[in-house]
């Protein structure tokens, strides 16, 4: 043990420079940093991938993976959002609106060379039919069967007319790997097992660590520029924000409104602000209940009354929040959808918006009967139920971003204004979800990433999505309403899109209408990249849509004579002056040491 | 010997009961924290009720709660610890991938601050009251006050991007570049050169504790009869110190192993904040959706260290202090 060297108190300075040299030998000799290497693109991931089998996970990392090392079907086109082919050329669907059949695409290989027929269409939309517990299993719900006529037809035909049959997104996977592969389980062989026809193929997996992908320089679509694409995973995104201000990634999203600022000052990183594909909302407990029709939980009886949320939508000052909360980065929300969300977005007109207007708040809750106590808090009108109760409502905020919390203090001071007590009650989101399931709640904040396709997002308002006796169901609010039900099934069951389009904008009005939820704001997602190593990314939708995905990597090129900050030059220069530094550090230890020892010895003797 | 043996297994039957309850405590604890672990990993995607029910079956979280126990202690002694609901794969098999990067941080991380504790803590407290002995104990007290995540944010933002004239000298986050060199040199060099930051991170936290415990205990022997005696037989500072040495080490020791279960934990923060991916990020994760059996493996893991560690430094600590074995005669000095 060094402690028994009868020497080493003495000497530890010495030691703390030879360790402090030998790190910076070491910094000399590290590998270079992940620019130096031509034509790799490192994307910064704040969610691990968590399996890499595409039965199993659906999270946003390995979403990311698997679009890149599979094709679907059909595809959303970078541009717009709108459907175009993807490994199927040509659709057509029969008259009854019930049997699609698809030609595959010719030529289309797998990266261990066998080529891609009708065969492994079938077989990945069979396995996901007979597993229910696979991840995609509610995109084939309506399925009845999945035949292959010839090597490129593939036959789906369906118990019902299916709207979203070109919006599946379910990867196609290789059934001579998958047929001897329990779908089930993490795949056996690791990233061998990943055989892919998609534009990159996973060629490496560090749980928690990094994902490497090569370029399959025979994709159908045209080769990809960058060789390698890399998804490195960060626990904290001040450190991957860190990292891409350093160089040692090339791309991040999700950052925050300081991150964003932050990085904007630097003159190597483009900023980019996605709108569209967010909102946050305020929902209202408006009389919980299973969906067998039995009531549940303890929400405040005055919530179920329309004018009082309306009221609350009214004393909210939206432009306020979007200002302040989010520093700008965001958009002022109204309608169920973004404008930006196109096609599928509906507006309210002037005379229908509702707008920010305390006084007009005030006055529909006295028209409405609701007095002010002495207190000031409104009551419960005298002729209807539980007469008397105070206006006093628990709102929840999620714990895991700081704009719910700041957003629900604003909330609380405008519903004091209008003569409500509202106790704010941050929680971690899960916590929330269980109470929200079990209807224990009045108001609480939350939010949505829509997806291209509107589908989900309006199930989640619909009489079946309420919860079922074990606790089950994806209901935002509660919500249930005859009209939004019939609305949402003949949209399900809409195939032409302009008909469905008119559908489902019909929802969002009456939805408006309903006073279930108050949109507060979109957020914008905020993302950066590095401009002096990477060019050509893509947004989609392409006016105002996100950088990071698979559909930006693919279009992604290397910037030429990139590496300037971090080159061996600049590198070698800092560690001579580092160097230097340690050095007069070291002279300075040095005497120092020498002085005090001569004084002690001369104590001594 | 036949004491020896005795107390030999009754230590081990202590350590089986010790690892019973841990078990069961388990199983218990990660059930009081509300959620559901198959509605956590479906929320926010669609799905049909078939598929939630066929989700519950297969993790086994539709049978009752003792059934799910009994299976569960089954299963853990028979050194299965079930299938992780986020990664779909054993949980020993998802363990195993972090146990080396947690054991190397946190490994390294004692192993430097006890060094460093021992030689700056022997020589303050040789002479108490010295300037260095005021300025290097203030600084072990600012140090040991830090909270960790808050450190090593600091370390990450001033040294590894690097701040104004400060270059970033150091990576900001993994454990490996993307980059990297092949062949096991080139390896070892760029594991180590991650490694410094959360080190340093976890070291600049940890030493303190060494460093004043050590003080402290030097500071009683300074008066002890046998160093009067090594003085006056003229024998130089250096010498009487590494007699001192003998006596301090004891508490110091057992301080480290305790430490060395309590950092597995420790090092949830400085891996969170570097992330680094070790047991720290796995538990992370699988706190956010619930992953009821990888939580269990976890638990298991820290609280197995913990009661290896202490049980190691008893056995040890007999091993290194005479007087505590009571066969010998005893003789101090």
């Amino acid at each position: 043990m060094i402690c028994r060297s009868r020497r080493f108190p003495r000497s530890s300075p010495g030691i703390l420079v030879v360790l402090l040299q030998s790190i910076l030998l070491m910094w000399s000799m590290a590998p270079p940093a992940a620019a130096d290497v031509d034509r790799v693109l490192s994307v910064g991931i704040l969610q691990d991938a968590e399996s890499l089998n595409p039965f199993l996970d659906t999270s946003a990392s390995s979403v990311q993976i698997f679009r890149l090392n599979y094709d679907r079907l059909t595809d959303y086109r970078t541009a717009d959002n709108a459907i175009v082919p993807g490994l199927a050329t040509a659709w057509k669907v029969s008259a009854d609106r019930k049997t699609w059949t698809f030609t595959l695409r010719s030529g289309v290989r797998w990266s261990d060379g066998k080529p891609l027929t009708a065969a492994d269409v079938v077989f990945t939309f069979t396995t996901i039919m007979s597993h229910p517990s696979s991840v995609n299993s509610s995109e084939v719900k309506t399925f009845s069967s999945v035949t292959a006529p010839d090597g490129r037809t593939v036959v789906i035909t369906t118990r019902v007319p299916t709207a979203t049959m070109l919006a599946i997104d379910i990867p196609i996977v290789p059934a001579h790997v998958w047929g001897d592969l329990d779908p089930m389980a993490e795949v056996r062989g690791g990233v061998s097992s990943l055989v892919g026809s998609g534009p990159f193929q996973l060629v490496e997996a560090k749980t928690g660590q990094q994902y490497r992908l090569s370029r399959n320089a025979k994709y159908w679509g045209g080769a990809p520029a960058m060789d390698t694409v890399v998804l490195r995973h960060f626990n904290n995104p001040d450190a991957a924000a860190q990292a891409l201000r350093k160089g040692e990634i090339d791309l991040v999203g999700n950052l925050t409104p300081a991150q964003f600022g932050a990085l904007s000052k630097e003159p190597s990183v483009t900023i980019n602000e996605a709108k569209g594909s967010r909102y946050t909302d305020l929902v209202f407990n408006v009389g919980a209940a299973r969906s067998d029709g039995k009531a549940v939980g303890d929400g405040h009886p005055a919530l179920r009354d329309t004018r009082v949320r309306t009221a609350i939508e009214l004393a909210i000052d939206r432009r306020t929040l979007v200002e302040r909360v989010l520093s700008g980065h965001g958009e002022v929300g109204q309608a169920y959808f973004p404008p930006s969300y196109q096609p599928w977005s509906w507006q309210p007109g002037p005379g229908v918006r509702r707008d920010f207007d305390p006084a007009a708040a005030n006055r529909l809750l006295d028209d409405a009967g609701y007095r002010r106590g002495s207190d000031g808090v409104r009551t419960m009108p005298a002729s209807g139920p539980e007469a008397g109760r105070r206006l006093a409502f628990r709102l929840y905020a999620p714990v895991e971003r700081p704009h719910y919390a700041q957003s629900g203090r604003y909330l609380v001071q405008w519903l004091h204004d209008i003569g409500m007590d509202v106790d704010l009650a941050t929680r971690d989101s899960e916590q929330i979800s269980e109470q929200v399931v079990a209807g224990e709640f009045d108001l609480f904040l939350g939010g949505w990433l829509l997806d291209p396709d509107p589908d989900y997002q309006l199930s989640i308002h619909t009489c079946g999505a309420r919860p079922d006796a074990n606790g089950d169901g994806s209901t935002n609010g509660f919500v249930c309403d005859r009209t939004l039900d019939a609305l949402y099934l003949k949209q399900a069951e809409q195939v032409d899109h302009d008909q469905r389009l008119q559908l489902v904008q019909q929802f969002q009005q009456r939805l408006y209408e309903l006073v279930p939820q108050v949109i507060l704001y979109y957020p914008g997602v905020l993302e950066a990249y590095r401009n002096d190593r990477v060019s050509n990314l893509s947004r989609r939708p392409a006016a105002t849509g996100s950088l990071v995905g698979s559909w930006s990597y693919v279009t992604a090129k290397p910037v030429t004579g990139s590496s300037v900050t971090n080159g061996p030059s600049a590198r070698l220069a800092t560690v001579l002056l580092w160097s230097l530094t340690l050095l007069v550090v070291a002279a300075v230890t040095v005497v120092v040491l020498v002085r005090r020892r001569r004084s002690t010895d001369a104590r001594r003797g | 010997m036949r004491a020896l043996l005795v107390s030999g297994i009754a230590r081990l039957a202590g350590l089986l009961v010790q690892l019973l309850l841990v078990l069961f405590l388990g199983f218990l604890l990660f059930r009081l924290i509300p959620g559901d672990p198959v509605r956590a990993i479906t929320r926010g995607h669609p799905t049909t009720p078939a598929q939630i029910a066929a989700l519950r079956q297969e993790l086994d979280l539709d049978r009752p709660l003792p059934v799910q126990f009994g299976r569960y202690v089954i299963d853990a002694v028979h050194g299965d610890l079930g299938r992780s609901v986020l990664y779909r794969r054993p949980v020993s098999a998802v363990i195993a991938e972090r146990l080396g990067p947690t054991a190397l941080l946190t490994g390294v991380g004692t192993g430097l601050s006890v060094l460093i504790g021992c030689a700056l803590g022997v020589r303050a407290g040789w002479r108490p009251g010295s300037r260095f002995d005021r300025w290097s104990t203030a600084s072990a007290l600012a140090f040991w006050a830090m909270p960790t995540f808050w450190l090593g944010l600091i370390l990450l933002v001033c040294v590894g991007a690097g701040v104004g004239p400060i270059p970033g000298l150091f990576p900001v986050g993994g454990m490996r570049s993307v980059g990297g060199a092949p062949g096991l040199p080139a390896a070892v060099i760029d594991v180590g050169w991650h490694l410094v930051l959360p080190c340093l991170t976890l070291v600049a936290v940890q030493y303190g504790q060494y460093h004043l415990l050590i003080r402290s205990s030097v500071i009683a022997e300074l008066d002890q009869g046998y160093l009067k005696l090594s003085r006056a037989k003229g024998l130089r500072d250096s010498q009487i110190r590494r007699r001192a040495w003998a006596n301090v080490a004891g508490p110091t020791l057992t301080l480290a192993m305790l430490n060395l279960g309590l950092l597995v934990t420790g090092a949830v923060s400085v891996e969170a904040v570097f992330s680094w991916p070790g047991l720290g990020q796995l538990t992370f994760q699988a706190l956010q959706v619930h992953d009821l059996p990888v939580l269990h493996g976890t638990f298991l893991v820290f609280s197995a260290v913990v009661i290896i560690a202490n049980s190691s430094a008893d056995l040890i600590q007999t091993r290194l202090d005479p007087r505590l074995r009571r066969e010998l005669p005893y003789w101090p000095g």
